[in-house]
């Protein structure tokens, strides 16, 4: 055994790179890379995750509330045209 | 009684086999190494053309080029690799006709001179290699064998602070020879002793050399094939630290003196062994594989230390440099307008002071005579790596020193390639141009090494990805190339492990560039004498870009860590790819921060082993 100690850290090399990739793969189908959607934590801005969680409460509550009758069809219209020019000028300020 | 040394333990020491020859081995290396090269090829065409991310266009060059360079390497070294051609052992030499052609000259028995080069080692150092040059073997008595001890310190006794070098050798019943001045160090050292000798073959040691019995008897035979200049033996160092047990590591340093907490660490820890060879010094990588490998293409450069070399070969090229000197001076005289006695004087004059100089008059003075040697168009020398060991020498026993002596090595041949680069010189062949071009351009590698460093960093604190995505594509072509590539290397380097010479090729890579700085900023390049004793302590130092980069390597992680808890991170694949990464980077470095803390263990402790 002791004459093929040499092969001990090739193996062990070749090994770790399998498996490192399994584990890259296994991780982009559970969590997919997005670049641009996240920042650091070093920056200023607002992370764009957060906005969008406020985005799908806020659509959830509107739903909600036509749904259950606090919103007419005509508030609701107008509530969705409001949140859509948002949305816009977000995006152009991107 | 002999005086003790630190090596003395390691005395009764066996040294290694070579590696035996074996022709389907170096078929499957060859395949193995033609695939290598398409893989690798395929590889970077794809990272070139296809995966650069243009979001961090400076992070993706910058590595895509020094996985580039580091391919040339690659390349370079299965080349270098290729094929074995182990010259055929010869019974030893008797008559000077074995060797040379006489033209009419009476025969004679050959004569061999054995000269031990000195500067400042302990002279009972030296006595050893002495005595076991003095044990060396010969089947014919009518041959010659002198042994001088070839001393640059000049310590013949006419300073009584320095030990008495002459004493020791008038003792032990060899000849000592001196000079006044240290020009050329060690190389000017040589040529002093063939000025003063007559050899017709001479074999070098270091004043810590210590031949085998059987040195002459196992060397000299290959100079019967008139074309070779020299034979070099592989540098066995007998002395490469031993494993320690990893409990009696953790005992001595944390100083534990409970028994109970010895007993129970040493249950634990016993069978883990670790320090084995702790400063890379095993040198048969390099002997076995480098230079042996480089017989095939007449490639093999001298090492200076156990070698033999044929006189008129080596004087054959001085004589042409100073030919070639005189020849160019008196050009420059020609072209003053000068008449020609003033000619005539001039270049008498010039005879006189102008010196032959056998060794090139360098830091690294084997490689760049070997380099000449090589390039003779008249003559083309031929040069024999001899496989198997036939001389114990000793190692450095402190990254001091260590750094000081790869650090020499390392200067040493970037002069050459920045003066006289072997891969522009007329008269190497194509593959000893290769082969010389891989020894020098090992010496880049820290540039391409440091960018490898600092790319998992770079994307820890940046989080931008030097490939647009962790996709099946960039696998596919990685993967391959890169397993069969480690494949390529263990069947080239079959029989011994490259662990310790992976680790010091990628932690070394500080001391490299300071070395490349060096020299590009023209700075003389200095024969550091290595020490051939230990020096604990002052190594701090040396360790600090190692300590700095794992550092901050380890807040990377931790910095990472705490982004994808808080669901903030845009690719934990590429943490997790880059984390892989710098694992083996912390490895790699972690080797010379431990050597530069190792100390031998105490007695009691190593008693244990």
């Amino acid at each position: 055994m002791k004459k093929y100690k040499f092969l001990f850290k090739p193996v062990f090399f070749i090994l770790n790179l399998l498996f490192a990739t399994w584990l890259v793969f296994r991780i982009e189908k559970i969590t997919p890379s997005d670049f641009g959607r996240y920042r650091s934590l070093f920056e200023d801005q607002q992370p764009v995750i957060q906005h969008h969680t406020f985005n799908k409460k806020f659509l959830r509550k509107l739903c909600l509330d036509y749904k259950t009758g606090t919103l007419d069809s005509i508030k609701l219209e107008q509530e969705l045209d409001e949140f859509l020019v948002r949305q816009q000028r977000i995006s152009m300020e991107k | 009684m002999a005086k003790q040394f630190y090596f003395s333990r390691y005395e009764k020491r066996k040294p290694y086999k070579a590696i035996p020859d074996n022709k389907y081995r170096t078929l499957l290396f060859q395949s193995c190494g033609i695939l290598t090269i398409a893989l690798g090829l395929a590889y970077l065409n794809w990272r070139w053309q296809y995966s650069l991310n243009y979001k961090a266009l400076w992070f993706s060059l910058l590595l895509v080029i020094a996985e580039t360079l580091s391919f040339f390497s690659t390349i370079t070294v299965i080349i270098n690799f290729w094929s074995n051609k182990d010259a055929k052992k010869q019974p030893p030499v008797h008559y000077l006709s074995e060797i040379e052609d006489l033209q009419n000259r009476e025969d004679r028995p050959v004569k061999i001179d054995v000269f031990i080069a000195t500067y400042n080692e302990d002279v009972e150092l030296v006595r050893y290699s002495i005595i076991d040059a003095k044990q060396i073997q010969y089947p014919f008595p009518d041959v010659e064998i002198k042994i001088y001890v070839l001393d640059d310190g000049r310590r013949d006794g006419r300073n009584p602070a320095k030990e008495n070098m002459k004493m020791v050798a008038e003792q032990e019943g060899v000849g000592y020879l001196i000079r006044e001045h240290n020009e050329g160090y060690k190389a000017g050292n040589l040529k002093n002793a063939l000025e003063h000798t007559e050899g017709d073959l001479f074999a070098i040691l270091d004043a810590d050399t210590r031949a085998f019995p059987e040195f002459l008897i196992h060397t000299t035979g290959y100079f019967k094939n008139t074309k070779v200049a020299w034979v070099q033996t592989p540098q066995w160092f007998y002395d490469t630290t031993e494993g320690e047990k990893l409990s009696s590591v953790i005992i001595s340093k944390f100083k534990i003196s409970n028994k109970y907490a010895r007993r129970f660490i040493d249950f634990i820890f016993s069978k883990i062994k670790v320090n084995e060879d702790i400063f890379g010094n095993d040198p048969q990588l390099f002997y076995d594989v480098i230079l042996r490998r480089r017989n095939f293409h007449n490639a093999a450069f001298c090492c200076g230390a156990g070698s033999v070399h044929r006189r008129e070969a080596i004087m054959s090229l001085a004589v042409r440099d100073f030919a070639d000197e005189i020849k160019k001076l008196e050009s420059e005289l020609i072209n003053k307008h000068k008449n020609t006695k003033e000619i005539h004087d001039q270049t008498n004059a010039l005879l006189l002071k102008q010196e032959i100089i056998p060794f090139k008059f360098h830091a690294s003075e084997d490689i760049y005579t070997s380099i000449m040697l090589h390039a003779d168009k008249e003559n083309r020398w031929e040069s024999i790596q001899h496989p198997d060991i036939e001389c114990k020498m000793l190692s450095t026993q402190d990254l001091d020193s260590w750094i000081k002596q790869h650090q020499r090595y390392a200067e040493g041949s970037l002069d050459i390639a920045f003066k006289d680069n072997p891969v522009l010189k007329k008269g190497l062949t194509i593959g000893q141009k290769i082969c010389y071009f891989n020894t020098i351009w090992s010496y880049f590698a820290p540039f391409w090494i440091l960018i490898f460093l600092l790319s998992p960093l770079i994307f820890f604190f940046t989080l931008s990805l030097p490939v647009k995505a962790y996709s099946f594509d960039f696998f596919k072509y990685f993967l391959p190339f890169q397993i069969l590539n480690t494949i390529t290397l263990a069947i080239g380097c079959w029989g011994i492990s490259t662990k310790r010479g992976d680790q010091y090729y990628i932690s070394g890579f500080w001391f490299m560039l300071i070395a490349t700085f060096s020299v590009i900023s023209r700075k003389k390049v200095k024969f550091n004498v290595t020490p051939k004793d230990i020096h604990i302590g002052k190594n701090t130092k040396h360790i600090l870009p190692h300590l700095i980069i794992i550092g901050l390597t380890l807040a990377g992680i931790i910095y990472n860590i705490i982004l994808i808890i808080a669901n903030r991170h845009p690719t934990p694949s590429g943490f997790t790819a880059n984390t892989f990464w710098c694992l083996f980077n912390i490895i790699s470095l972690s080797i010379m921060i431990r050597a530069a803390y190792w100390k031998p263990l105490p007695l009691t402790e190593a008693n244990q082993q």
